[in-house]
């Protein structure tokens, strides 16, 4: 029996943190190099396709209410088919952790640590994201408790001392000539919200009550929120001809603010701060995700959570240091991800449509 | 107690502090920047005996280069913080008669070696978060300004919001002068725009930023222009700038025409000759200035409708007496009289940038390209050769509002 309750509010917390993460950095970079001024449309679009796609990974996850994805897949397609169907997301949880602690290490080193080796970043982080989830998911929801108000607060923030910069006419004109363009950025659009398939994996850690869904479905209304403003007003500010050259645009906007008090001159410094608490929970989201998938994978025990946990902890570093070129490491990250939401996009339909039918016959 | 033994160790970790952390007094905080071009070697102003002659520094502002020629020379104006320390407490001592800052000026091909060679001639890191302002020399400036910004927009220590200047003549120089009413000229300069409230004579929205923006869409802009004497900085007037290089200088009163054209007018001050009369002068204090900008198409040339609403007090008439005479009659009088200063001095301006400068400094090309794509698409190749020659009509719309405390 599962003693561990997550409440409707930390569902919330727990999905905006799995969609926050590296992406807050670069996600208008990535859809303006797309759709130019028009990247936000596609973000926007991309945003909504997916609120369709999370209600599928719910479906699957209430129709097994004491089961999480990695036991859903065993339970549905068997212990050779679960496991095979099982594997590229557990590798992908691993790579997208490592991959994303580097990013992390790359940027804090740009804009915050410039003489600390990315090394000792990655491994600081990982040490207490590893920590974090061997205390279970039960301290994850608390930690997203916490983490949650403070990124709010950080991005409303900085959007409304941007917006002061925000030249309008930058997004213009609005869809002229674009439309192939617009359409091209609405998968990677929405693969920047792929987070949400966390639902699948702490939905049977939940209160399981009435309303659930609507603070699920909030979690990823507020990244989609964020992301499209983030974007508008980064178009806005920097124009598509220097974003399209940023690479963490989010920080070099929270480098542009001008406050008149002189004390805050360096705002950066506050922004990057909380954001390393976003990627924090972020990676200790994939983390147990990764967690979950590689126990249920080889049948480990929970009581050797932590082991499983040292192993990953120490793959995920290797994994982080491996590609010595940075640009490297975002086009492998962005690679990743793609692949790994082309892959979702054709199997949790199946699988819920399986489950479906395998409950109505069932009840037949 | 294994437990608490892990816990102290793990503590003694963070002991050792932040590996960045750096001493305060060790850090050379870079305030400002002049990037002149190499020959002419740059020369201090304020030479005292306690100052080598640029003869004898010049051998330590060489430097080897790996590859290119020394080109450039870049000058870093670092505040001596302990030498303010003890002028303000009155201790002078040493080189007491000397600045508070220091300028070094370094001589290379890429500013990153300069500024990394600068580390061979002080003991300070140096240190670039608190940049003011960077003054480029019209010299570089007219050889193109992408050419040497690179390094100031890549390295994560820059600031977009830093303000740029283009200084008539050595840039160095500027940084030379001592300010009456501050320690630092960069800091004077990184100040000096919190006027443009009060006038309109110097240029707005001009950091680094925006010009890098400007330079990535392929706009022209204007850029402050700034120029010293021994104690003394003005900046007035601007550099226009097409396709990232200089074409010429902006007089104050086109600088004015253009901050009204493109919607950059914060506050400034309008002077005309009294209708009718032979000496006398009224003057508006602009509190308030919008343009519109609207294009069309005509015979396959562009035509742009500028529309101006400017909204003011009446602030002084001289060398005529006024005094109770200030009614409805003669402040429509004087209304048509400021509109018509307006559109002549806006028409004149264009009319220079057209034909003598082809700088689009209004940026009529963003706005085709925002509010008729479908035409600028078929112009885009060929905008340097058409804009010359689009109509360009201005109506300007003046409002006397206050009139201060006498009718």
């Amino acid at each position: 029996m599962r003693v561990e309750r997550l409440s409707k509010v930390q569902v919330m917390t727990i999905t905006v943190g799995a969609i926050f993460g590296v992406d807050i950095l670069m996600v208008q970079h990535h859809m303006v190099k797309i759709a130019r001024q028009d990247g936000w449309i596609s973000l926007a679009i991309g945003g909504l396709l997916s609120i369709g796609f999370a209600f599928i990974y719910y479906l699957l996850a209430v129709l097994h209410p004491d089961l999480d994805m990695p036991e859903i897949k065993l339970k549905l397609c068997g212990p050779f088919l679960g496991r095979l169907l099982l594997f590229p997301t557990a590798l992908y949880a691993v790579l997208y952790a490592g991959l994303s602690a580097r990013i992390f290490a790359q940027a804090l080193k740009m804009f915050l640590l410039d003489r600390t080796p990315i090394y000792a970043i990655i491994a600081l982080m990982l040490v207490v994201v590893a920590y974090s989830v061997y205390k279970g998911i039960y301290v994850i929801g608390s930690i997203s408790d916490v983490i949650f108000p403070l990124c709010v607060f950080t991005v409303v923030s900085m959007l409304l001392l941007s917006f002061q910069q925000v030249d309008l006419d930058r997004l213009k004109p609005v869809l002229f000539e674009n439309m192939d363009n617009v359409i091209r950025g609405i998968f990677p659009g929405f693969r920047h919200f792929m987070g949400f398939g966390i639902i699948a994996y702490i939905y049977c850690h939940t209160y399981q009550a009435k309303g659930t869904y609507k603070w699920f479905i909030a979690g990823l209304l507020i990244p989609i929120a964020f992301y499209v403003l983030l974007t508008v007003v980064s178009i806005g500010v920097f124009s598509v001809g220097s974003l399209e050259g940023l690479i963490f645009p989010t920080l070099t906007l929270s480098k542009s603010i001008e406050f008149p008090a002189t004390f805050l001159e360096r705002l950066e410094s506050f922004t990057a701060v909380i954001w390393i608490a976003l990627v924090f929970e972020s990676l200790i989201v994939f983390f147990y995700i990764s967690i979950r998938d590689f126990s249920v994978l080889f049948g480990i025990s929970r009581k050797y959570d932590r082991y499983t946990i040292i192993v990953l902890i120490i793959a995920a570093y290797i994994i982080s240091l491996l590609e010595p070129h940075g640009i490297q490491v975002l086009n492998y990250f962005r690679i990743l991800v793609s692949t790994y939401t082309l892959y979702s996009l054709i199997i949790v339909p199946l699988l819920t449509g399986y489950a479906l039918l395998k409950r109505r016959r069932s009840k037949q | 107690m294994k437990r608490l033994l892990l816990v102290l160790v793990i503590l003694i970790i963070p002991l050792a502090g932040c590996w960045d952390r750096v001493d305060i007094d060790m850090r050379g905080y870079v305030l400002g920047i002049a990037l002149d071009a190499y020959p002419p070697n740059p020369i201090g102003q304020n030479s005292s005996e306690f100052e080598a002659s640029p003869e004898e520094e010049e051998p330590l502002e060489r430097m080897e280069t790996h590859a290119g020629k020394p080109k450039y020379a870049m000058t870093v104006q670092l505040p001596m913080v302990k030498r303010a320390q003890n002028a303000s407490s009155g201790q002078m001592g040493g080189g007491s008669e000397g600045s508070s800052t220091w300028e070094i000026t370094q001589i290379g091909s890429s500013f990153m070696c300069m500024n990394r060679e600068m580390a061979t001639r002080t003991n300070l890191l140096m240190y670039y978060e608190h940049l003011q302002v960077i003054i480029i020399s019209d010299e570089i400036a007219k050889q193109g300004l992408e050419k040497v910004m690179d390094f100031f927009v890549r390295d994560p220590e820059m600031r977009r919001r830093v303000k740029i200047y283009i200084s008539k003549g050595e840039a160095k120089r500027i940084l030379d002068v001592i300010p009456r009413i501050e320690d630092y000229a960069s800091m004077y300069l990184s100040l000096l725009p919190l006027n443009a409230k009060k006038t309109s004579r110097m240029a707005t929205d001009t950091d680094l930023g925006e010009m890098i923006i400007n330079i990535h869409s392929g706009l022209d802009f204007v850029l402050p222009k700034v120029e010293a004497i021994k104690d003394e900085i003005k900046s007035s007037g601007g550099a226009a700038i097409k396709n990232g290089k200089m074409v010429g200088w902006l007089t104050e009163i086109e600088l004015e025409a253009v901050k009204l054209m493109r919607n950059l007018y914060r506050g400034g001050v309008l002077t005309i000759k009294t209708p009718g009369e032979e000496e006398g002068l009224n003057v508006l204090e602009i509190t308030k200035a919008k343009s519109t900008i609207k294009p069309s198409v005509k015979n396959n040339v562009p035509h742009f409708d500028i529309r101006i609403k400017v909204e003011g007090n009446y602030a002084e008439d001289v060398n005529i007496h006024t005094h109770g005479q200030l009614d409805m009659e003669y402040i429509k009088k004087l209304e048509k009289a400021f509109k018509k200063e307006i559109e002549t001095f806006c028409a004149q301006t264009i009319k220079r940038m057209q034909e003598e400068y082809g700088a689009d400094v209004l940026q009529l090309k963003k706005v085709l390209q925002t509010k008729t794509p479908a035409y600028w698409k078929k112009i885009a190749d060929h905008w340097d050769e058409i804009y010359p020659e689009a109509s360009i009509s201005i109506t300007a719309d003046v409002t006397v509002r206050l009139l201060g405390l006498e009718t």
